[in-house]
């Protein structure tokens, strides 16, 4: 299942513009659901081709039309009954997303597992977390700058050539950067230990 | 084919945000123009505005002489390469690049037309019975090109479309991206934020700086005559060297001072100066790397103007070197291009001659160009 809302929250229907211009197959669904949001039902697809699908779906509505739209994608469902679950997963990856300032488009439910855990932990726990390894004041550590350079980095699975070319910055430069929060956090990124506590506390 | 033109072009957001001021550019029928600039300096935001994406908070825009503010992006008769090249899993190639057309209801045998020319054009001919996932990022990457050339839009834009391929991947493109422009005789738009792409593509290149238009030139004009410190550090790599200098009288002569060193401006550069009186007075000498030199020819040749240097780092890259050097009266290395057969190495105290002919000087205040071409 996936939700697709416009970027801006306007409620204005999106159903037949997306009727339009989806290339569907003859077993999906496009349906809408009162406030403005639009669910597909995309039946035989993996979870990758759906994802690849609603991201190329999202640039032909942006080139063609301007209209500027995100997608949450639930976990796979086979059987009708389980599609309400699939609504309410797909509509908690989009909400989540938000939560996150992640500017992606398509928000995927299955992997956003980090930052429900995230959401489950106490806010005693998140302010020993935080302390431990940001100080006193995380927001001298946890600047724009460094989440920026976090994001990337986990973005390219830890690489440094293809994280530094999507920032458009030198290599050596985000060497730097990243070696400036391990001095300041004591967490090396380039380590997937370290790397996850780090995006762990970025959540919190 | 179209020309277009950007007059008095503003991007505002709310919170009063400013992305682009003033930005007034006519690019002519068939030309490539890059718009080039760090991160944030508003030049992807230009081309969104130019394809439709994003409103036009201010100005005038005209794809041939039609006022296009109003209208909306399919109708523009504009192609966008993203660098996002996102294809529908389920179609084959040949698909994905036709279904454009198919939303335009073009009749068939005219999509086919264009679908196998642009193939033909793109090299991908062999690849249109196949879906996405056999194919390279070089090959996807061309098929989203191909998208674009079916529609045979008067303009194409291209946003970064090359940031997502590896090193080599992106130079072989570049190149097929010049020849597609040259075949298809089309206006091109391209975004980058890598200057040698610009620089080797360009007709005219567009610097762009905290939404600001800094220049328009030719890649060598912009090299050679860059309008102030921004657009002369920004084009060329490694970066022009800048030193924070006195310029005197000394006699006959005019002296540029800093630190221990002194150097002799020659006349035919004093001439070129906008004002006389910024003799006595501080301002910003430049230099690019490659007019730098270590060699006895040339340090025979510049007498007048010598350096005593420390080399701290020398990098042998091939087919030259770079050594990283440091003097009095310089913040940070000076960082030279030299032969690669230079005898300097790291430790070393030498002497290095600036190419009196090349020195750039700007406005210590203003940071703009106070030599006349």
């Amino acid at each position: 299942m996936v939700v697709f809302q416009r970027e801006d929250g306007g409620k204005a229907s999106i159903l037949e513009t997306l009727r339009e211009l989806a290339p569907l197959e003859e077993k999906d669904l496009l349906a809408e659901d009162g406030a403005g949001r639009a669910l597909m039902i995309k039946e035989g697809a993996d979870a990758g081709e759906i994802e690849e699908f609603v991201m190329a779906l999202i640039g032909t509505l942006e080139s063609e039309t301007g209209l500027r739209l995100k997608a949450g994608i639930s976990n796979v469902h086979t059987r009708p009954e389980d599609w309400p679950a699939g609504y309410r997963e797909a509509l908690e990856a989009l909400a989540t997303g938000e939560k996150y300032n992640n500017t992606h488009p398509v928000q995927v439910y299955g992997r956003q597992i980090l930052e429900r855990m995230a959401g489950e932990v106490s806010a005693e726990t998140r302010k020993e977390m935080k302390r431990q390894f940001l100080g006193e004041h995380p927001e001298t550590i946890l600047t724009d700058e460094t989440r920026e350079t976090a994001e990337h980095f986990f973005e390219a699975d830890l690489n440094l050539s293809v994280a530094a070319r999507q920032m458009f910055i030198h290599r050596n430069t985000l060497t730097y950067r990243l070696d400036r929060i391990q001095k300041e956090t004591g967490l090396d990124l380039r380590k997937f230990n370290d790397a996850a506590i780090f995006r762990l506390i970025m959540m919190m | 084919m179209a020309s277009v033109s950007l007059q008095h072009i503003y991007k505002i957001y709310s919170g009063n945000v400013t992305a682009v001021s003033d930005f007034c550019l006519d690019i002519e029928d068939k030309e490539f123009i890059v718009l080039v600039g760090p991160s944030g300096c508003g030049k992807s935001t230009t081309l969104r505005m130019v394809a439709g994406l994003e409103e036009i908070s201010d100005g005038e825009l005209y794809i041939g002489d039609k006022l296009v503010n109003d209208v909306a992006p399919k109708d523009r008769d504009i192609a966008m390469v993203f660098q996002n090249y996102a294809l529908y899993p389920h179609m084959t190639v040949y698909d994905n690049m036709a279904f454009g057309l198919k939303l335009r209801k073009t009749p068939k045998d005219e999509i086919k037309r264009r679908v196998e020319e642009a193939a033909k054009i793109l090299d991908i001919a062999h690849l249109l019975n196949r879906k996405p996932k056999a194919l390279s990022g070089g090959q996807r990457q061309r098929v989203a090109l191909g998208r674009a050339i079916v529609r045979e839009p008067k303009v194409f834009l291209f946003d970064e479309p090359l940031s997502n391929l590896d090193a080599k991947l992106r130079v072989a493109m570049r190149t097929e991206i010049t020849k597609l422009h040259q075949r298809l005789q089309t206006t091109f738009i391209y975004v980058t934020h890598d200057q040698t792409e610009a620089m080797t593509m360009a007709s005219r290149i567009v610097v762009m700086k905290d939404g600001v238009v800094q220049q328009v030139d030719t890649p060598q004009n912009l090299y050679d005559y860059p309008t102030n410190e921004f657009v002369a550090g920004f084009i060329g790599s490694p970066q022009m060297n800048f030193f924070d200098v006195k310029l005197e009288k000394e006699g006959q002569d005019v002296v540029a001072k800093f630190g221990n060193n002194k150097i002799i401006v020659p006349p035919s550069k004093i001439a070129k100066f906008t004002d006389e009186s910024y003799i006595g007075k501080e301002v910003v000498m430049g230099i690019r790397p490659e007019n730098i030199h270590d060699s006895e020819e040339k340090l025979a040749e510049f007498s007048t103007a010598t350096v005593d240097v420390d080399v701290e780092v020398t990098e042998l890259m091939g087919s030259e070197t770079y050594l990283y050097l440091s003097t009095t009266g310089k913040e940070g290395n000076i960082v030279a291009r030299v032969d690669p057969r230079t005898t300097s190495r790291a430790g070393n105290k030498i002497k290095i001659a600036l190419d009196i002919n090349r020195l750039h000087f700007f406005d210590k205040e203003t940071e703009k160009t106070i030599l006349n071409k």
